[in-house]
């Protein structure tokens, strides 16, 4: 098989991401699969990696003195590093942060354990939900608009909590 | 107990009771854990470690698991305790020796917890054999109870927040370490690895991260912590492990049907030298104790795999000087490791 990337040298490099459940696959021959950053040069860094992984598409709009109002950490500070500030970080460098997972770990979702009392918050808000959308179903069927928009809303708010 | 109190005590991991302890010497998992809103220790100024540290400490101490235990301030350990520990596989070489960090060791050293290394929390169980099912039954319900406490860093899409972000979600990392010499002879390994490389898993020497193999010891971990279950990434390893011990297996038949005469004399010749030498070094003690268990498993020589096990650790060089009680140089090390070696042949 020749690399996809170059069409000239023999594939040698074979690299499959799962992500959602699709399933896409890239085979590339050494050199190609280095200029990726696939394979590590001598001089490796996690931080280098990391940074090379979140460089290129995502973060034109990303002014590199961003800063996570909780720590003060600077985005360029997660670029040199490859570390996070504070647990609150995560938030504020969301966007950049969320295809990054995706390239590491091939999902940005986690469905491990969750502590005892987020547990209990998330059953709590899962049947809050459902009523919510008992009440709407019932609300169309009585054609009563204003109050199912209002119950939508709802929904909607309780979901991005 | 003290620190010191360990070099006179083996390890429960080290005991070989655990189930395929032919070929699996231990099995680890660690979770990363941190606290809310405080900042990460590599971002954290002395004050913020002090006042985490002291935070955590109490409720460390109280823990069932932990309350008999070792609590080793690292600002107050020497360079050669430091490596001590990192030989026992209770911390990592990047632990610095500096405030506001600690480390609590249970009894039998099966849970121990870092706090400030890279997290503020790295909680371990380490046990003999392949148990990885085992491990994570514990410490679920340490990190549980833990959490009921402190309240860790947590989010619903993104999991327990760490402080790199390729520990984030489960914060867990599951390794194994396997005795693989048949399919290093057989260089068969040079096939396996690869394969297990697509698999998403990391082979790695004895010590982590950059370590090199030694003694044919191959640890073996999850790479993803994202996306998964624990329970799935446990049952994961264990397969693969499974498999893997496998192929070493029939490598072991294959290579003692073909070449009987050659792999007995390499047993034996390991034996004699290691009961007769006069210096020894490190890397020649593991790789020769590593044909001894391998004639052990064998059957051709009748040692107990216990005595390998702690051998392959006390002939390591910080376990040699803290046996000594002194630093030595490194030719001071290696005629004091061949006389250990040697005494400890007698015995056994």
């Amino acid at each position: 098989m020749l690399c996809e990337e170059c069409g000239n040298q023999e594939a040698s490099f074979h690299y499959t991401e799962i992500v959602n459940g699709v399933t896409t696959g890239l085979h590339l021959c050494e050199e190609c699969a280095k200029k990726r950053g696939f394979i590590l040069s001598s001089t490796f860094s996690l931080a280098d990696l990391l940074g090379g992984l979140l460089e290129p598409e995502h973060l034109p709009s990303l002014k590199p003195d961003l800063r996570c109002k909780n720590c003060g950490f600077t985005y360029s500070n997660f670029k040199e590093t490859g570390f996070l500030g504070c647990s609150q970080c995560y938030s504020f460098f969301h966007k950049p942060l969320e295809p990054l997972l995706k390239k590491i770990h091939g999902s940005s979702k986690h469905i491990g354990k969750f502590p005892k009392k987020k547990r209990e918050e998330k059953k709590e808000k899962v049947s809050d939900i459902q009523l919510l959308r008992e009440k709407l179903k019932e609300a169309i069927a009585k054609e009563e608009f204003e109050e199912a928009a209002r119950l939508r809303d709802k929904i909607k708010e309780t979901e991005k909590d | 107990m003290e620190l010191n109190d360990l070099i006179s005590k083996t390890s429960d991991w080290l005991k070989s009771k655990g189930p395929k302890s032919e070929t699996v010497l231990s099995s680890r998992l660690r979770l990363a854990r941190n606290l809310e809103n405080l900042p990460f220790p590599h971002w954290a100024k002395k004050q913020d470690l002090l006042a985490i540290s002291h935070r955590i400490r109490p409720i460390l101490k109280k823990n069932l698991y932990l309350k008999n235990g070792i609590l080793v301030e690292m600002e107050k350990l020497s360079s050669l305790d430091r490596d001590f520990l990192v030989e026992r596989h209770l911390i990592s070489p990047e632990y610095k020796r500096k405030e506001g960090r600690f480390l609590i060791i249970g009894e039998g050293e099966v849970v121990s917890v870092m706090v400030n290394e890279e997290d503020h929390l790295r909680i371990q169980v380490l046990e003999s054999g392949l148990q990885l099912r085992d491990c994570w039954l514990l410490i679920n319900k340490l990190d549980g109870e833990l959490n009921e406490a402190v309240g860790f860093a947590f989010d619903e899409d993104w999991g327990y927040l760490t402080t790199c972000p390729t520990n984030l979600g489960t914060g867990m990392r599951a390794s194994v370490m396997v005795h693989l010499p048949a399919l290093t002879l057989t260089k068969e390994i040079h096939k396996v690895l690869p394969a297990l490389t697509k698999l998403g898993i990391v082979v790695r020497g004895l010590y982590g991260e950059g370590s090199e193999i030694k003694g044919n010891i191959f640890q073996v971990s999850n790479g993803a912590t994202l996306g998964k279950r624990e329970e799935e990434v446990v049952d994961h390893m264990e397969s693969l492990v499974k498999q893997l011990i496998g192929y070493e297996e029939t490598a072991r038949k294959n290579l003692f049907s073909r070449q009987k005469n050659s792999i007995e004399n390499e047993v034996w010749r390991a034996y004699g030298i290691l009961q007769n030498s006069r210096l020894l070094t490190s890397q020649e003690s593991i790789s020769l104790l590593s044909t001894l268990r391998l004639g052990i498993d064998l059957g051709i020589i009748n040692l107990k795999k216990e005595f390998i096990n702690e051998l392959d650790i006390l002939t390591l060089p910080a376990h040699i000087q803290k046996m000594m009680g002194k630093t030595l140089s490194p030719q001071e090390r290696d005629r004091a490791r061949a006389k250990l070696v040697r005494d400890r042949l007698k015995e056994s």
